[in-house]
């Protein structure tokens, strides 16, 4: 048990740095393509097949097809890269489809509102459009966050390291403390960063100053606690 | 000072709004009435380009509406809408702000200008924070109405503003809405599918029907020489209430 304990912390931040680094990817494709999908209707249809049918894949599958896919493609096949690029791929329907659904859902009497006090579109759609459908759009975020450090577990098999290190090798060797370390932390991290979310979107649309700041300090220790290793590991010289 | 010429819309083979031609006076308030789908809401629509003309062209002060951006032409023009249209997660005292948020206004004066039209249309200032969702209808609609007098508009366009509201909310408000113009000789125009208030209200009426703008006086020119029959029937609601009114006050009144 002290074992896994020792081992915790550094698989928890690759764990960290792999689920928000895909979250991130995620939110900035699939927030955009959402609002764009207001503007040009037509593509509402197949944008919305073509995002779900990726969620259809299961995730494993989904995590192991990009091995060959990107070794195809002449990039490490194995690491880091395959589990970020699957993940972001499964993080986009629940952000894609709430954003959809959250500008659609205003009331068009309080669009053309802002059109009659004279907004221009831009002004509109930061204004009015996003804030207004911002709690729906923070439910799809926190929808993929807890789907996202769920799959990131699937990741250790396509080798990149994650939380689902002491789930995989706990089962081979029938070690099922740590298999259990491995399911706890991943569910605590996936609560914490479902609550943190919460906080932030709670605390703006509620104008309660302190949640909202608490959330974010708790969400920026956690983006710091995955940036760390990162930052220090650039500006040590290496031996 | 509101110069409307040959304006049309047309919704594939529909025609909703036919060569109206109507101007509107400097410190006049003129009434367009007629029933629903007569064209009354589209016309005003046209004005602020909430709605592009098929064919015509609207001119304020001599300067073609066609000319500006939309967006700069509704910021010149105040809009009460329709079911109010205030932004719900804006406090009372934002929504007053917007036209002047939009055109950049230093906080310390938007603040001072909310105060001034915030009494104006006599709210008290102590709701300056709440949301939308937490005041009555009638001072939700005061809230459309200050909002639209924030930027000292020269004209001010209101879509059945009161429809939605109590008698007796109704009529303190329009009240409130013939004293502002006086005191700010605001020229407006007002959709109102309720003759009595638009008798109540305006200097001049416009009767629409399907599209069209029938006749255009004052109440007076309409009672003495209706155009149709239709226009005379229009006083028909307002004349019986008044006939049953006095009957059963009986001179009380």
């Amino acid at each position: 048990m002290s074992e896994q304990l020792r081992l915790l912390p550094g698989l928890l931040t690759a764990h960290l740095q792999l689920t928000l680094a895909a979250l991130l990817a995620g939110a900035l494709l699939s927030i955009p393509l959402g609002v764009l999908v207001r503007r040009v209707p037509r593509i509402e249809g197949p944008l919305l097949a073509g995002v779900g049918a990726i969620q259809t894949i299961p995730a494993l599958a989904l995590l192991a097809g990009m091995v060959p896919l990107l070794a195809a493609l002449g990039l490490p096949g194995i690491g880091a890269l395959p589990a970020f690029l699957g993940l972001t791929l499964y993080s986009l329907l629940p952000m894609l489809r709430n954003t959809v659904t959250g500008l659609s859902g205003i009331d068009p009497a309080v669009i053309e509102a802002a059109r009659g006090v004279g907004m221009t579109r831009a002004q509109r759609l930061r204004r009015v459009e996003l804030p207004l459908a911002l709690p729906t759009i923070v439910a799809g975020v926190r929808t993929s966050a807890v789907w996202t450090v769920g799959t990131a577990t699937l990741s250790t098999p396509v080798g990149a390291p994650s939380l689902g290190n002491f789930i995989f090798s706990g089962l081979q060797t029938r070690n099922l403390a740590a298999v259990l370390v491995g399911c706890v932390s991943a569910a605590v991290l996936a609560l914490t960063l479902d609550g943190l979310v919460l906080a932030v979107s709670r605390g703006h649309s509620e104008r309660r100053p302190w949640l909202r700041r608490g959330g974010l300090v708790g969400l920026g220790v956690l983006a710091a606690r995955a940036l760390w290793p990162l930052l220090a590991s650039a500006t040590t010289p290496s031996r | 000072m509101i110069d409307i010429d040959g304006l049309t819309r047309r919704y594939g083979d529909t025609t909703v709004v036919d060569t109206v031609t109507l101007q509107v006076q400097q410190g006049e308030l003129l009434a367009l009435v007629g029933g629903s789908g007569a064209g009354k809401t589209t016309l005003l629509k046209m004005i602020n380009r909430l709605i592009e003309p098929t064919a015509g062209c609207v001119r304020l002060d001599g300067e073609d509406t066609r000319s500006v951006e939309p967006h700069t032409l509704r910021r010149r023009i105040g809009y009460v809408f329709q079911g109010v249209g205030l932004f719900p997660h804006w406090t009372v005292a934002e929504n007053v702000a917007v036209p002047l948020t939009l055109e950049g206004w230093p906080a310390t004066r938007i603040r001072q200008r909310v105060d001034e039209v915030l009494e104006l249309v006599e709210l008290p200032g102590h709701i300056r924070e709440r949301r939308p969702a937490e005041l009555s209808g009638g001072q939700q609609q005061r809230v459309g109405v200050a909002r639209a007098l924030a930027a000292s508009p020269r004209v001010m366009l209101l879509d059945e503003p009161f429809g939605a509201l109590d008698p007796v909310t109704r009529d303190r408000l329009q009240q409130s809405l013939l004293d502002l113009k006086q005191r700010l000789g605001l020229t407006a125009i007002l959709v109102t599918h309720d003759m009595t208030e638009a008798l109540l209200l305006a200097d001049r009426l416009g009767v629409m029907r399907g599209g069209r703008l029938v006749q255009v006086g004052s109440p007076a020119d309409l009672l003495r020489a209706p155009a149709d029959v239709g226009v005379a029937a229009l006083f028909d609601t307002p004349r019986r209430q008044v006939r049953v009114l006095d009957m059963r006050l009986g001179g009380l009144a």
